[in-house]
């Protein structure tokens, strides 16, 4: 598994964007850098964790609709904007689209980096979670039909006796099910499978 | 004798003392004979006080000679004759007359006469100069419009090179608060900040050079130039809506005899209602190009053509008339100032439907008649 951070600088603008990656490059951080949207989208490694740092505006594809094109092929790497003046409806469309964070041209080392580290502290956590999320969806499809049934009502706070009442079977044959389903899903409490449930979004996909 | 004939002289009386102009009546050296109400109350004086005094005693100095020349016009011309005098009357206001004035020849000089009406067009001519102003203000205010909502982008395109100044200055600063520092890498870092803040500076003389009022004479001036100047502007408006601009300009182009900052506005002006153009609609090939030729004998021509949704055939000659526009914003200025400007240069300015969609606003400029057929040496 790839797990050195890498930081996608793309900018139209050849001197800003050398000067970025000095910055960037003088912390040790590993950078690569673009002149337009398409080359990025070329060649970034999907798997590969880190940011994007974009300007918004640039010939060809724009900040937003990379941001878009990134999202259509499901990659959720933190994108820092770099704007030339803040404009209040291209923030907003790109904020709604999941933007980490916006940076106003000037602006200092001090505060690029500031952006770059949250961003990348982000991608870690998101990327745990990621992973998290992926071993309890395994875990919950290795679940028998007749068990999913039982962790989704017993998520949604059920009583065994509304349960058994609901699927036609007796309690104790619930209390059997349940187990398994702690068992499979190595949850130690009903707590603990109700913060599964929420995290790989059984619990709202069901109810 | 009835009494009738004496009614009808008062009527006259009447319609004279009370005529809605000055009128009066001066004798063959210009003394005041007769003056009705209407004139006198022009130069502020009771009528009967008036009579036997110069007319030229209200006259301003500088007006005496006119008014003297006016008197002698008459007597060797038939008709009438007319001229416009100031004059300061009683409470000190100056007032600018019409006066239109006929001879009436008599046996001797004593016996001439000159009859003579005198209007009022203070007014008129306080009017025509607000109008002048306002004209030269109109021009300027969306001179000033244009550039404010070309600021925006041009905010974006200034702080294009000054992120670069500062983030290399930050990067000297650091590499500095190294020890040792590498010499080479600092002025490296501090080379491409001095480049960029030049670049910047670059960007605000052009700027500078299109928003100044000045009253600029016409001079020989190259178009290439002029262009040169313009299209910081107009470049950084069609890059904010993605829109791809081109210019084509002959390299042979003589130069022309223009105010090159009006010429300059005419271009931002047809361009920036191009750009505009695409926002009334959304369109794909989103295209403008500005085209300058030669156009022999002693002419050039200037089109800016765009792939927008065009000029409904309803507008085409509309959309020069003052406070006309198609637009959601603006103040339907810009054409008709555009015109103006193009006209007064001794060109023409005219619009134009594209062949298959888009709208093509074309000007023509005269070139200075010593430059015909002649090569221009630089």
């Amino acid at each position: 598994m790839l797990t050195e951070q890498v930081i996608h600088v793309v900018d139209d603008d050849l001197p800003f964007l050398a000067a970025i990656e000095r910055t960037l490059r003088s912390t040790g951080l590993t950078v690569r850098g673009y002149t337009c949207a398409r080359a990025l989208l070329d060649e970034i490694d999907l798997n590969q964790p880190g940011c994007i740092v974009t300007d918004l505006r640039m010939p060809d594809m724009n900040g937003l609709e990379l941001q878009q094109a990134l999202d259509k092929r499901h990659c959720h790497l933190p994108i820092i904007f770099i704007t030339g003046h803040g404009d209040a409806t291209t923030a907003v469309i790109a904020l709604k689209g999941g933007a980490m964070d916006f940076l106003t041209k000037p602006f200092s080392e001090k505060d690029l980096l500031n952006c770059v580290a949250q961003a990348l502290q982000k991608n870690l956590i998101d990327r745990r979670l990621a992973g998290e999320q992926a071993v309890v969806r395994e875990r919950y499809t290795n679940l028998t039909p007749r068990e999913q049934q039982v962790f989704r009502l017993v998520v949604s706070d059920l009583p065994n006796k509304l349960i058994a009442r609901q699927l036609k079977i007796s309690p104790r044959t619930v209390e059997h099910h349940r187990e398994h389903v702690m068992h499979k899903m190595q949850a130690h409490s009903a707590t603990e499978l109700l913060t599964m449930a929420m995290l790989c979004g059984i619990r709202e996909l069901h109810l | 004798m009835d009494s009738k004939p004496s009614d009808k002289t008062l009527d006259y009386v009447d319609l004279f003392e009370h005529a809605p102009t000055g009128y009066a009546v001066l004798d063959g050296v210009g003394c005041i004979e007769k003056i009705n109400h209407v004139g006198a109350a022009l130069l502020g004086w009771q009528a009967n006080w008036l009579v036997g005094q110069p007319f030229s005693r209200w006259l301003v100095n500088s007006d005496r000679e006119p008014f003297i020349a006016h008197l002698r016009q008459l007597g060797s011309s038939a008709g009438g004759h007319s001229a416009t005098l100031r004059i300061k009357n009683r409470q000190g206001r100056l007032l600018t007359l019409w006066l239109q004035s006929q001879v009436v020849m008599g046996q001797t000089n004593a016996n001439t006469i000159i009859r003579t009406i005198m209007v009022d067009i203070s007014g008129e001519q306080a009017s025509a100069r607000k109008l002048r102003s306002l004209q030269s203000q109109l021009a300027h205010l969306s001179r000033l419009n244009t550039a404010g909502e070309l600021a925006a982008s041009l905010a974006h395109e200034l702080n294009q090179p000054l992120g670069t100044v500062v983030l290399n200055c930050d990067a000297a600063l650091r590499l500095l608060g190294t020890d040792p520092y590498r010499t080479d890498e600092v002025m490296e870092v501090l080379s491409q900040a001095k480049s960029a803040a030049t670049f910047a500076s670059d960007i605000v003389r052009h700027l500078r050079s299109f928003l100044r009022d000045e009253d600029e004479q016409s001079s020989a001036c190259e178009f290439s130039g002029l262009i040169k100047d313009v299209s910081v502007l107009i470049e950084a408006e069609a890059k904010d809506n993605d829109i791809e601009l081109e210019i084509d300009i002959d390299p042979d182009l003589p130069p022309i005899c223009a105010d090159p900052v009006q010429i300059g506005q005419v271009l931002v002006n047809l361009a920036h209602n191009s750009i505009e153009a695409f926002n009334e609609r959304t369109c794909t090939n989103k295209r403008v190009v500005i085209a300058v030729k030669r156009l022999p004998p002693d002419r050039i021509w200037v089109s800016v053509t765009d792939t927008g949704p065009g000029i409904h055939p309803h507008d085409i000659e509309q959309i020069f008339s003052p406070f006309y526009t198609t637009k959601n914003h603006g103040m339907g200025l810009g054409l008709s100032i555009s015109r103006s400007i193009i006209e007064a240069h001794g060109g023409k300015l005219w619009a134009t439907q594209g062949m298959l969609h888009g709208a093509t606003v074309e000007f023509t400029l005269p070139t200075p008649p010593t430059s015909v057929g002649e090569p221009h040496a630089d």
